[in-house]
């Protein structure tokens, strides 16, 4: 018998295939070694391969011995937990670099993601005076928008109404919009460039014809512009988060708001009217 | 001609083989050939014996396996003794001593 019929004879009943492969090695390097023996001894190529094969005995008896130990669920299990490792491993460095890559870029990046606030809430200052918050509207904003590589949504938007008592003299009633963009890539290596500073740096408008800026020498001023700002979060290694807070003096909810992205060149529309995100 | 004999003992011939592979690592057909040595071939042990045996002591972590490119190009794999495989060829090795003392004995009619 040929040696690689005898070996595949003698493997046959070895479900789990890599087994089966790496008992042929063995077994077939096992006859080629019986096969060299008797080649050294004078027999043709031919006669000590047959030889060995006969020497190896039968291969149906050997065939069931081999196939009673080499049970195919424990290979599988062993491969499954391989790869359940594998992944785990993958994803705590992906993790990591990701959790890095935001500290680097955003110190003061918050940890946990922002979520649509409670009714009420209020805030007491260091001078004693008390800012409560009044969720007035939310909107669920469908859709997505590919820039600069990076793929945005708005998983949160609400408006809250917020009134100051206390000794300052700050406006008695305005309303905040807030929007929350995500900005996802598989690129997690690199710094989102859209960043915070960028979309502070540049100003947004609405369907009204309002302007908002950072109110900041050099930028913009509360003459020209409402008050704007944003805060970063990380979210995992493939995404960041921007809140964007946007004053509305008047509480009159514009139709869309176009925020600038990356240099300002772009510009991405939150449709609040029609509840969707766009170019 | 010396006659084969293995399989005295149930579990006898696990016993040679962690026993051959006490201080070496060697593969299926250098076993064969080194208990037929040490044994001066008495011990003739088949591949069809060898092989389910092998790889029922590595299931057993008696053994550990591992597949190595020979010198002449093969991938071969060789098997080293465990820790718990010492302690179990030491285990065989009393019950084989108290076993051939006790044969012994009745050969020689004590």
């Amino acid at each position: 018998m040929f040696a690689k019929v005898w070996v595949e004879e003698a493997t046959r009943k070895i479900r789990f295939k890599p087994d089966r492969a790496a008992v042929g090695r063995e077994l077939d390097g096992h006859i080629r070694d019986i096969r060299d023996k008797y080649e050294a001894q004078g027999l043709s190529p031919y006669d000590a391969e047959m030889r060995a094969t006969a020497d190896m005995g039968d291969p149906a008896a050997i065939a069931e011995d081999l196939g009673r130990i080499h049970k195919p669920y424990w290979g599988w299990l062993w491969r499954l937990s391989q790869w359940a490792l594998g992944i785990l491993l993958v994803w705590a460095v992906l993790t990591g670099i990701g959790y890095v890559r935001n500290r680097l870029e955003y110190p003061a990046a918050e940890v946990e993601l922002p979520q649509l606030p409670e009714e009420v809430e209020t805030r007491t200052y260091a001078d004693g005076g008390v800012r409560t918050f009044r969720l007035m509207d939310s909107w669920d904003i469908g859709g997505s928008v590919d820039l600069g590589g990076y793929r945005f949504t708005v998983p949160l938007a609400y408006l809250q109404e917020r009134t100051y008592e206390g000794p300052e003299d700050y406006t008695p009633l305005q309303y905040e919009l807030t929007v929350c963009l995500r900005a996802s890539s598989w690129r997690f290596w690199e710094p989102i460039s859209a960043g915070q500073y960028m979309i502070l740096s540049h100003e947004a408008v609405d369907s009204d014809g309002n302007r908002y800026g950072r109110w900041e020498p050099g930028l913009f001023s509360q003459e020209t512009h409402r008050h704007y700002f944003c805060n970063t979060y990380g979210d995992g290694p493939f995404a960041v988060w921007y809140e964007i807070q946007l004053d509305l003096p008047d509480g009159e909810m514009p139709d869309w708001v176009d925020i600038p992205i990356g240099y300002g060149e772009e510009r991405l529309r939150v449709n609040f009217a029609e509840g969707v995100v766009g170019p | 001609m010396p006659r084969k004999e293995t399989g005295v003992l149930p579990g006898s011939t696990a016993m040679l083989v962690l026993a051959v592979l006490k201080d070496q690592e060697l593969y299926g057909y250098r076993i064969i050939e080194e208990l037929a040595a040490r044994s001066q071939n008495v011990f003739q042990l088949k591949e069809g014996t060898l092989y389910p045996l092998l790889h029922t002591l590595e299931k057993e972590k008696l053994l550990k396996g591992r597949e190595a490119p020979a010198p002449n190009g093969r991938v071969r794999r060789y098997y080293r003794i465990t820790q718990e495989g010492l302690r179990v060829l030491e285990e065989k090795e009393a019950a084989w001593h108290t076993y051939a003392g006790a044969v012994t004995a009745v050969l020689a009619g004590v």
